[in-house]
């Protein structure tokens, strides 16, 4: 089809073949060439193809556009008013955690003043700016021609207002709501950050971005009924600013729960010298959060000046690790519950046990000949728990690993959670020896909140709750309460109170765990870390410690997490401690008072039941 | 309908008749007016804060238009085959231009574009050059463009290091187009589909490579990934505020002059790149379909021009600047409207900007030129039948006493009554 004998790149008509080429230059010459028609009119299809994609979307835009938008649920993001306070995020006892203030920007326009006015006004502006007169008359003439001049970037609401008031547009105030972290550093992985735009990212700041702009506005400049909502009062009483109706949240986490959770976090970082840490403190009661701290964290007022973005990122719901011997209470929980064992079951526990070629050892690599199912968890036995798993069977092993909540969000109200990583029987990636790996934590990646709310379930009778750190969403007069939400049972009653007995014994074994006078279950977890190139490495370790108390009548799951600790590697010292030293603050903040005097004030209901 | 033999015989010489494409004009100049009406709407307030002067843009962008204006006419009046003789003077002038902004160019906004604070982008006119320079080196290839060796290995090279050049300013956004435009001009010429397929992998791949690297273009395909989903949730802010302006203007628009979003600090770059959100809230979907309808209308007036043109390069040359000016406004509306990665090309005839007017009027003066078949000179016979076209005169005629509705009241004595 290339035409080799024409004059025209485009083919030609037979009859204007003989046609001698023309001088270049001649009027209205041409070489007569056969017009490329399809090919300009596929060109000019496509330009109408993307013309009528452009349409469409304009359509959904323009006519479609306010509709879209509440479908979506940003309404409230699309009818944001700069000069709109966010709204505040509060504690359970409301406390303020994020609060709106002002900052009043004073500008003159020196263009617009004439130039005998000038040291009036120098005079009268010079008081409210904290300049001197003649500094700020030199400063007013150097800009003469000015058609603005920032005089205070952020002044206080008693100048701002003061200037407002006069209402003269020579020297004029804008309001701009700045974010305020009352508390600094607490909670901040929780709370997240709202960035110079009033855009909020991670955390609650993320999550509740749309909620947070306040949805209803009165106009702009009008003297009008006081905004009420429980951060209002930290507002200017101002006829100038906008009237709102305001959106707060209201957390169940607890101010000094979460102070002394950091504290103690921060304290146990610095003396076991680890990279960083976990704490997650859940109460029994509702399956709410009381505290959930990580390190290293950030001052949320001071976003920009972190030397590592990925520090904004919350470990407690975003970082995955392998949970270690912790991961045993699942193994056995579903050994409970299909009645494979029972605490005194006994077992043979061997130097190696091979399965799906590889070879599973203890920690310190020794059998310890018969034991019991107890003693295995107490011990935290390997060898023994891998046998249980294989005795379990892969799928009613990892049906319990999903019943427990493991790869799967847990629907925390937070920006970025992840799901963790299962390998399930069937897929690509799964191998026999899995299983094995699995029963003790290794080769599966949870969140600490996953982990956290698991051992939550075998504290509320088998039942998994979603956890929640919302208490209220206060919306005008609206106002949502969160309740408690249990998504499945897990395992039934029988079995999570053998399981915790046997937990309590294994946390009553552990010399830095065991408090006199208060039975404590939990299980203690070191997981080594696996390098891409290296497999797993001994001397990198995350220890964990995850419980609750008091035993039998839960009030606190407590979750801790040590990422490579350098003076020991062994979560029952490290971690183990740690845990120890927030349940006995727990014992201080709430007036627990031990066992013994507790169940011995409580009326015995049993013995006076006929 | 009168028949004028003379014309009927020329046209059937030249199996054509070429005379100016007044519809082309008419347009152009209602493109011109509209978007002059826009940039002093979308500028005031930004200008007012920013300079002390409402009109700073649009004082401007008046006399870069007749400046425009007066080099569309003079392109008009030179023979477009001219410029084949000139390509590649032109073209080695061209690349001088965009090394020594890349030598000697300020940076603004992340990249080295222009010469003397923001009033020369020579990429703009190397748009105009680099098409010139494609339309006669296809034209001279000819029946050899079908073979790879010599058809597609040198279009590749040649594209490749114009382009390059502007990459490295760094200018995507204008490369891409540049790009876009040749392989349109390459397909029309009469391209192998295999060719064309192979061009645009290849393109592709070099568009990957410079994404893979860059991590300014990196941020933004992500972002626009991000954007396609939830347009109302995106984290680029100069994006969100235009789909908000959009939104905002609904069917019938806030009014001319009545955008909020304009206000500043709003919508970024509200006169040059993001005008089209500025024209979507103030004048609703009718207005932003009418720009979209204007510019489908020049993209078939276009390619009529290109279809009719006398020869070979008229051709590829018409085709060339009605793509790249067709392309770039859609270009343009598709990022205002989340349709496509955010990058910063301007309205074509609506952004303020010096050298971009200037490029797209020169261009729209050559195609125009090509309309009327080449030939040197203005033909002022032309504008005599274009502004006489209803035989009427147009001096007044006090006789005739203006409208029938005032003549009526005339008659009636009502003036007289009104007087009283």
């Amino acid at each position: 089809m290339s035409n080799t004998q024409g004059n025209s790149i485009f083919r030609l008509r037979p009859e204007t073949l003989q046609t001698a080429t023309p001088p270049p230059l001649a009027p209205l010459a041409t070489d007569r060439g056969e017009k490329p028609y399809n090919r300009i009119l596929i060109v000019l299809i496509g330009f109408g193809l993307m013309g009528l994609v452009l349409v469409a979307q304009l359509v959904r835009y323009q006519a479609l556009g306010k509709r879209y938008q509440v479908l979506s649920g940003s309404a409230a993001a699309a009818t944001v008013d700069p000069l709109l306070p966010r709204g505040g995020i509060f504690d359970r006892n409301g406390n303020p955690l994020a609060l709106d203030s002002y900052a009043y920007e004073i500008k003159a326009a020196p263009k617009e003043i004439a130039e005998k006015d000038l040291p009036a006004v120098a005079r009268r502006v010079a008081p409210l700016v904290g300049k001197s007169e003649s500094a700020l008359l030199a400063e007013l003439e150097a800009h003469k021609t000015s058609p603005y001049l920032v005089l205070h970037a952020g002044a206080g609401p008693e100048v701002g207002e003061e200037i407002l008031s006069w209402g003269v547009y020579t020297v004029t105030s804008t309001p701009k709501p700045v974010r305020y972290y009352p508390e600094g550093y607490l909670f901040a992985h929780g709370l997240g950050f709202v960035n110079r735009e009033r855009v909020g990212f991670y955390g609650l700041e993320g999550r509740f971005d749309g909620f947070l702009r306040a949805s209803t506005t009165t106009t702009r400049w009008q003297a009008a009924p006081q905004p009420h909502g429980a951060a209002a009062a930290a507002l200017p009483d101002s006829p100038f600013l906008p009237t709102f109706v305001q959106q707060d949240l209201i957390l169940t986490i607890d101010r000094v729960i979460q102070h002394m959770a950091e504290e103690t976090l921060r304290a146990a970082i610095a003396e076991y010298k680890a990279e960083g840490g976990t704490v997650i403190i859940l109460s029994a009661a509702d399956h709410s959060l009381l505290a959930m701290a990580s390190a290293p964290d950030f001052n949320p007022n001071d976003y920009g000046n972190v030397a590592d973005i990925e520090v904004f990122v919350n470990p407690a719901i975003s970082k995955l690790y392998e949970p270690g011997s912790v991961f045993k209470l699942v193994t056995f929980a579903a050994a409970l519950e299909h009645g494979v064992i029972t605490p005194q079951s006994t077992f043979l526990d061997e130097d190696e046990f091979v399965y799906g070629e590889r070879v599973i050892q203890n920690w310190d690599k020794k059998g310890r000949g018969e034991v019991t199912a107890t003693e295995a968890l107490v011990q935290s036995l390997n060898v023994t728990t891998a046998k249980i798993a294989v005795e379990v069977g892969r799928d009613a092993f990892y049906k319990m690993v999903r019943r427990f909540g493991f790869g799967q969000i847990t629907g925390v109200e937070l920006f970025g959670e992840a799901p963790g990583i299962v390998k399930m029987p069937g897929k690509g990636s799964w191998y026999p020896a899995d299983l094995a790996m699995n029963s003790f934590g290794q080769g599966i990646s949870v969140t600490p909140l996953q982990m956290a709310n698991a051992v939550a379930a075998i504290a509320a009778d088998g039942v998994l709750y979603r956890p929640h750190l919302l208490h209220q969403m206060i919306d005008g007069e609206k106002v949502t309460t969160v309740e408690p939400q249990p998504i499945s049972r897990a395992i039934s009653a029988e079995t999570a109170a053998t399981l915790t007995a046997m937990m309590v014994e294994a946390a009553a074994n552990t010399p830095t765990v065991a408090l006199p006078g208060y039975a404590i279950a939990g299980k203690s977890g070191t997981a080594q870390i696996p390098l891409p190139d290296q497999g797993y490495v001994d001397d990198l370790t995350i220890t964990s410690f995850a419980g609750f108390f008091p035993a039998d009548d839960p009030q606190f799951v407590i979750l801790v997490k040590l990422v490579r600790p350098q003076n020991s590697r062994w979560a029952t010292w490290n971690a183990g401690a740690l845990f120890q030293t927030i349940v006995r603050h727990l014992i201080q903040l709430h007036s627990i008072p031990p066992d013994a005097i507790r169940l011995g004030l409580q009326p015995d209901t049993e013995s006076e039941t006929p | 309908m009168s028949i004028r033999p003379a014309r009927i015989a020329q046209a059937k010489e030249n199996g054509l008749n070429h005379s100016l494409d007044y519809p082309l004009l008419i347009l152009i100049a209602a493109l011109i007016g509209f978007g002059l009406i826009m940039v002093f709407s979308a500028s005031y307030a930004f200008a007012y804060v920013n300079t002390g002067n409402a009109l700073h843009f649009f004082l401007r962008q008046v006399i870069w238009t007749v400046l425009g204006v007066i080099a569309m006419l003079a392109a008009l009046s030179i023979d477009y085959r001219s410029w084949r003789a000139l390509a590649l003077p032109i073209m080695i002038f061209t690349i001088g231009l965009l090394v020594l902004v890349l030598i000697i160019g300020q940076v603004r906004f992340g990249a080295v574009r222009q010469f003397f604070e923001g009033s020369g982008q020579p990429s703009e006119f190397a748009k105009v050059s680099i098409i010139i320079y494609i339309a006669a080196w296809l034209t001279s290839r000819k029946q050899n463009l079908t073979q790879i060796s010599y058809g597609l290995a040198p279009f590749a090279v040649l594209l490749g290091l114009m382009v390059s050049l502007i990459v490295a300013q760094p200018d995507i956004s204008t490369s891409m187009l540049i790009t876009l435009t040749a392989v349109v001009m390459f397909f029309v010429a009469g391209a192998a589909w295999i060719q064309v397929g192979l061009t645009l992998l290849l393109a592709g791949l070099t568009f990957g490579v410079v994404i893979t690297f860059s991590a300014h273009a990196q941020e933004r395909i992500q972002i626009f990934l991000q954007t396609i989903v939830n347009p109302f949730n995106t984290t680029n802010f100069h994006l969100r505020e235009a789909i908000y302006a959009l939104v905002e203007g609904g069917v019938f628009g806030q009014g001319l002059a009545n955008s909020v979003h304009k206000q500043p600090p709003g919508l970024p770059a509200v006169h040059s790149d993001s005008i089209f959100a500025v024209v979507g809230e103030e004048l609703g979907l009718i207005g932003s379909l009418l720009v979209l309808a204007l510019f489908f209308f020049f993209a078939y007036r276009g390619m009529r021009v290109a279809l009719r043109a006398p020869d070979d390069f008229g051709t590829l040359l018409a085709l060339g600047i009605t793509t790249w000016l067709v392309s770039q406004a859609l270009i343009n509306i598709a990022v205002i409207t989340a349709t496509f990665p955010f990058t910063g090309l301007p309205l074509p005839f609506f952004s303020y900007g010096g050298s971009s007017t200037l490029a797209n009027l020169i261009g729209v003066g050559i195609l125009l030129n090509i309309s009327r078949g080449g030939g040197g000179g203005i033909d002022l016979s032309a504008y005599s039948r274009f502004w006489r076209r209803d035989g009427r005169t147009r001096l007044s005629d006090p006789d005739r006493g203006g409208s029938p509705a005032r003549r009526r009241r005339a008659a009636s004595g009502s003036y007289a009554r009104d007087r009283d």
